[in-house]
């Protein structure tokens, strides 16, 4: 698979990525991108595939929006109660530092399905349409011997999803609460009725717990007061970096002046209705695991119980108070970072919480190719993660990427977060072993000025090698980013 | 109303705007006789417009409810569609006769009859609940660790919503939910919760609401009229209004 992911210059990326650090490691003079080493070749290998008597396996592709990954009990959130998710975290092996390509809907979703970073698919924001012709998914796998299917939330732009799937149920459009129950009702009849020889591929697009994007609409009216007494006991404590004391980018400044000021009224938010805002995104989480749990009930009681992969990942967070923050499209962990678990009784490693391999949305179509026994599409950014579910993997990459709107970037290695929007002095750098809260921006002192200055030279090397698209606006868009 | 009372809901512009066009059904109403209710589901987060004067907007899904008393138990059928495929789940359950129409035992399909892999969705399956356990299809439905004593289903609690004032249930009163008559939920509160009014173009229509909240349940209300009639059932994300009504 590995021999096909050249760029145009003939270098390999991976190579990039190994020279890159080696680079960066030397610079640091104590090598603080620490522990670059060579990728080895089982980092991305092709394993035959495998399922019931050697066939390929059937893999269901589960998707939420805007769960983050600290919002799962049995990732420790207290006052949120996930069994199904949970479930899948016990019995599967989960990866915990696991990154969006670009924290909102249509930008994660191109670059789940293509496996390309933003800059590539040319989605920035939710305003742009993919604007290069890389394969997606379906249309990858469907000559290769798979029957591809999709069911709910889609939201890719320029890229008709029933051009590249059987489509069993349409996007519900941001009505998570009406059309999330369609959508699995679809799935479970799929499970009843396939009766292909052929493996399947099936998507399955949840919505929740995106509708608390309608918490400041639809309590617009409570003017930031708490309205129901009666669960002033169960709401939950605000999270340890509720208060920001730190330098941050003039988009974050501004965002959060905006939602203060604009029809969010955050300005007027007492504590207790932040607390009722994360009280309510839990409901939103809970009642997605619910419908995670039918699908698993589907599958559990289908005839394809025992050949079916199961991948379950976010496609951004939401800022559930976190850095008085709320909603999507910036950095900060509760936006970005998100869960993905690989389940597969036998073959998947179960019970596997992996806090150490950074992963990214850009990892879906390989892992999948890779299941699937097929070759990847070439060119991509991501590798499969079927090595660490499989406990065979002894190195792994040194970073991740991520984008978000037009400006912003991140990079994030095993000890740091770096965060830079073009043309903003105001970067950010921090110790994720130190500080997982990112509460102290180290950029701010001088004595890191040189890991900074790698940090950024590491994420525009890598930047050069981008195969960028040209940005083509949604018909009647604007630049602008749209977060619904 | 007081410049200092909470604001409700039903004070949301959006929807005090869309009821100044409704029409509720009226008259006397007996939740234990024979009935059928006829909901426009709404979506919170969505501005929808009017499309003729002195209508409702177009709605993002629908449920029908029917109730029929049968010995000492109650039938109800629900048809609820999100509208998005010509989507329809259809379930025929038997209930208890108790206050909160505790189902036991149901008939679900599913179809959607517009979407392109059509064939591939069509199911249908049953559901029980025995000793406190769900069974799907005759089997244990996955663990979810909470007995089904005292416990409703979604769609039931618009039903058993009419009967609280009449059973007069000691609230509040803790109870478990089959959302969608699959998921069971623990934790679940129900409240009386005042009384409201809303404005309508033709005069106004007063109502007495009872308040639901709990694991994977925004806060809710069930807003009853004059005779007991559930015309709204409100909570942040969605908004069902009743529309017509046979007895």
């Amino acid at each position: 698979m590995n021999s096909s992911n050249n760029n145009k210059n003939g270098v390999s990326r991976r190579d990039f990525l190994v020279q890159s650090l080696v680079t960066a490691a030397g610079l640091a003079a104590g090598a603080r991108l620490a522990g670059a080493s060579p990728a080895k070749a089982s980092m991305s290998a092709s394993a035959p595939a495998i399922g019931g008597n050697g066939a390929k396996p059937n893999i269901l592709f589960i998707t939420l929006d805007q769960i983050s990954c600290d919002s799962i009990h049995a990732y420790g959130c207290k006052g949120v109660n996930t069994p199904n998710l949970d479930f899948l975290i016990q019995n599967g092996t989960s990866f915990t530092q696991s990154y969006s390509a670009n924290p909102v809907c249509c930008p994660a979703r191109a670059s789940w399905f293509t496996g390309h970073y933003s800059p590539e698919t040319g989605i920035m924001n939710n305003s742009y349409v993919m604007a290069k012709d890389w394969p997606d998914i379906g249309q990858w796998m469907k000559p290769r011997g798979y029957n591809v299917v999709y069911t709910g939330k889609w939201h890719v732009p320029g890229r008709p999803v029933q051009n590249s799937f059987r489509v069993l149920s349409s996007d519900p459009k941001n009505t998570a609460s009406t059309g999330d129950i369609v959508t699995t009702r679809s799935v479970e009849g799929f499970l009843q009725n396939y009766s292909d020889s052929k493996p399947f591929f099936l998507s399955a697009g949840l919505l929740n717990p995106h509708d608390i994007c309608s918490f400041s609409l639809t309590n617009s009216f409570y003017k930031g007061h708490m309205p129901y007494e009666q669960l002033a006991d169960q709401l939950p404590d605000l999270p340890g970096n509720f208060h920001v004391n730190m330098t941050e980018p003039k988009e974050i400044v501004a965002r959060r002046k905006k939602y203060a000021n604009g029809g969010e009224g955050q300005a007027g938010w007492k504590d207790n209705y932040w607390q009722y805002y994360l009280w309510a995104y839990h409901r939103y989480i809970e009642m997605v695991d619910g419908q995670v749990g039918m699908i698993l009930s589907a599958l559990e009681n289908s005839k394809f119980a025992n050949n079916t992969l199961v991948i379950l990942s976010g496609d951004h967070g939401d800022g559930h108070t976190c850095h008085q923050l709320t909603l999507k499209s910036f950095l900060y962990d509760e936006a970005a970072r998100v869960p993905f678990i690989l389940y597969w009784p036998g073959h998947v490693r179960a019970g596997v919480i992996d806090n150490d391999h950074l992963v990214s949305g850009v990892d879906v179509v390989p892992t999948v190719c890779d299941y699937a026994g097929m070759e990847a599409p070439s060119k991509l950014a991501g590798y499969s993660l079927r090595p660490l579910a499989e406990g065979s993997a002894t190195d792994w990459r040194e970073f991740v990427l991520s984008h978000t709107d037009l400006k912003g970037k991140m990079l994030r290695t095993n000890q740091y977060k770096y965060i830079t929007y073009e043309g903003d002095p105001a970067v950010q750098l921090f110790d994720m072993k130190a500080d997982p809260l990112e509460m102290a921006n180290l950029a701010e002192q001088s004595k890191y000025a040189d890991l900074v200055k790698e940090h950024d030279k590491t994420l525009t090397d890598y930047e050069s090698h981008y195969e960028r698209a040209t940005l083509k606006l949604a018909k009647g868009a604007t630049s602008k980013n749209v977060e619904e | 109303m007081p410049a200092t009372k909470t604001p409700q809901p039903w004070d949301y512009n959006v929807i005090a705007q869309m009821m100044r066009d409704y029409a509720p059904p009226s008259g006397a109403f007996d939740p234990n006789q024979h009935w059928v209710h006829r909901y426009n589901i709404y979506f919170m987060n969505i501005r929808k417009k009017t499309e003729k004067k002195g209508t409702l907007p177009s709605p993002n899904a629908t449920l029908m409810l029917e109730s029929t008393p049968r010995g000492n138990e109650v039938e109800l059928l629900a048809e609820y569609s999100s509208m998005m495929d010509g989507d329809l789940t259809r379930v025929k359950m038997r209930c208890q006769n108790n206050v909160l129409l505790s189902p036991i035992a149901w008939d679900l399909t599913f179809k959607n009859k517009r979407a392109t892999g059509q064939g591939l969705v069509e199911m249908a399956k049953k559901g029980e609940v025995k000793d406190g356990q769900l069974l799907i299809n005759g089997k244990p439905a996955r663990n979810s660790g909470v007995k089904l004593d005292n416990y409703a289903s979604d769609w039931g609690l618009f039903a058993a919503a009419q009967r609280f004032p009449l059973l007069a249930p000691t609230l509040p009163m803790q109870f478990s939910l089959l959302e969608y008559l699959e998921i069971p939920r623990a934790n679940q509160t129900l409240h009386a919760s005042g009384e409201g009014k809303i404005q309508r173009a033709d005069g106004d229509t007063a109502f007495h609401h009872y308040l639901h909240y709990g694991e994977a349940m925004q806060p809710t209300h069930y807003c009853l009229d004059a005779n007991n009639r559930l015309f709204m059932a409100i909570n942040p994300r969605r908004f069902s209004v009743l529309m017509d009504e046979k007895v």
